[in-house]
């Protein structure tokens, strides 16, 4: 269940904060690939293991480590507006909520 | 105490005339000791555990389960555990995102009291007996006890659990009230052992979370004090660390292992190896026979499937089902009919009045 549509333009990944590139489902250039050195904000840097371990496939799916933990986590960051959400762990689900865009539920 | 190739050598000298000797003398002292004599290994023995070869990880891991059906029984303790107030903790604890002092995503968010009535409702009905209410604070203040006083109330009066809490470092009077509220288990970790803690807290002491353990036992409550291994420790640390719990008697030990967090001091910590988890936890349970010793934090990451099954045949008797206060974890329902496959009863509540 969820109150962001999921039709709607995913921009930034729901675990790191950085962007996803062109859309989500087609393979980005190397060049729309963030990294460190072109992307870096104060509170959205991705930690370096998660840029380890996007390295290898950087040409292909650059979030595809960080889809890979959200299943053993939940998303900090709203995928529309990169804005850090509210989220609420419990021992059978979670909640995210974003102050602009509602909330998420597991 | 003894050092290591003193303990190796009497052991050895062991191991030529026992009748179920293995090729590792630690492991026939083990027998011996803590087996049929029910007393733990000391730290230097529990070096030799947490240094075994590789070949010698499953007949370690079959004596500490041994170990616990004997002093322990079948039975597995499930437990859930939820987080009141998340994020924008004082302290600065290495290992955790909640931490106000590090650039981490976890916001700061206090959760309401029918929604935490609703998570003891949930964790009841997987068939755990412990629901534990965590607070990422230094200490309570009169707002966060207030809440606690509230939630203890509202659990009790709709769902059949025993209710346990982690708020950190208490004052006498809140030890007091705590117990008299009837929270039957207070939690409050060791985390590492006493010679690495500087590395991992400046906040507080070693001996400050020492005091608060002392009290909440004097004051008759259930002990529930931890470890989280793989944050650089060395191995003889670890050791030292069993000893020191050890030493404390808890009722239960959580065993942690370390999942690095972004934004975090240790966020680039490499995942601890499966092989020396299992080390760890055949050691800690052959450090404390008795003891409550629960899979907590970061098992998926270590173990995995095969490492979390390896681990409750290897003297684990406890676990939390379900999601973490930050993170996930195997579905519940995982664990609970991994429980089911291994012939394991999990543990029936017996309310303490």
């Amino acid at each position: 269940m969820s109150s962001q549509l999921l039709g709607e333009t995913a921009a930034y990944c729901g675990l790191c904060g950085e962007p996803e590139g062109p859309t989500s489902d087609t393979h980005p250039t190397p060049d729309t690939h963030p990294t460190p050195d072109t992307h870096p904000t104060p509170d959205t840097h991705p930690t370096s293991a998660t840029q380890q371990t996007d390295a290898g496939n950087a040409t292909h799916e650059p979030h595809r480590a960080c889809r890979e933990r959200l299943k053993m986590e939940p998303p900090r960051y709203c995928r529309q507006c990169r804005r850090r959400m509210k989220v609420q762990v419990t021992p059978l689900g979670w909640t995210a909520e974003c102050s602009r865009h509602g909330a998420l539920t597991s | 105490m003894t050092t290591l190739t003193e303990a190796a050598e009497s052991g050895s000298t062991q191991t030529a005339e026992s009748a179920e000797s293995t090729a590792y003398a630690i492991l026939d002292i083990a027998r011996e000791q803590v087996l049929e004599g029910g007393e733990g290994l000391n730290e230097a023995q529990l070096l030799e555990i947490l240094t075994l070869p590789e070949e010698a990880i499953p007949a370690a891991l079959q004596l500490a389960h041994e170990v616990r059906v004997r002093h322990c029984g079948e039975e597995v303790e499930v437990e859930g555990i939820i987080s009141i107030k998340t994020g924008g903790c004082p302290e600065d604890c290495h290992f955790c995102s909640q931490s106000g002092l590090f650039d981490s995503p976890v916001r700061g968010v206090w959760l309401d009291i029918p929604e935490l009535v609703k998570a003891a409702k949930e964790t009841a009905a997987t068939g755990a007996t412990e629901f534990c209410i965590v607070a990422a604070v230094r200490g309570p203040d009169i707002k966060l006890m207030n809440q606690i006083k509230f939630a203890i109330d509202r659990i009790n009066e709709e769902v059949d659990i025993n209710i346990a809490c982690s708020l950190g470092m208490l004052t006498q009077r809140q030890v007091d009230q705590l117990a008299e509220w009837g929270v039957h288990r207070y939690n409050h970790n060791l985390e590492t052992a006493r010679s690495f803690f500087r590395e991992v807290v400046t906040t507080h002491t070693y001996e400050e979370r020492l005091e608060t353990c002392q009290m909440v036992k004097d004051a008759g409550m259930e002990l529930c004090c931890g470890a989280l291994i793989g944050m650089g420790e060395s191995v003889e640390q670890r050791a030292e660390l069993a000893a020191q719990l050890a030493a404390l008697e808890p009722h239960e030990v959580p065993l942690n292992f370390l999942n690095p967090r972004p934004g975090t001091p240790l966020q680039d910590q490499p995942i601890m190896e499966g092989k020396d988890a299992l080390r760890a936890i055949a050691a800690f349970r052959l450090a404390m026979p008795r003891t409550v010793l629960r899979y907590a934090g970061g098992r998926e990451l270590t173990l995995g499937d095969l490492g979390t099954r390896e681990g409750l045949l290897g003297g684990i008797n406890a676990v939390i089902v379900g999601n973490y206060l930050t993170t996930l974890g195997r579905p519940a329902t995982a664990d609970l009919n991994l429980l089911v496959e291994l012939n394991m009863p999990i543990k029936e509540l017996q309310k303490t009045l």
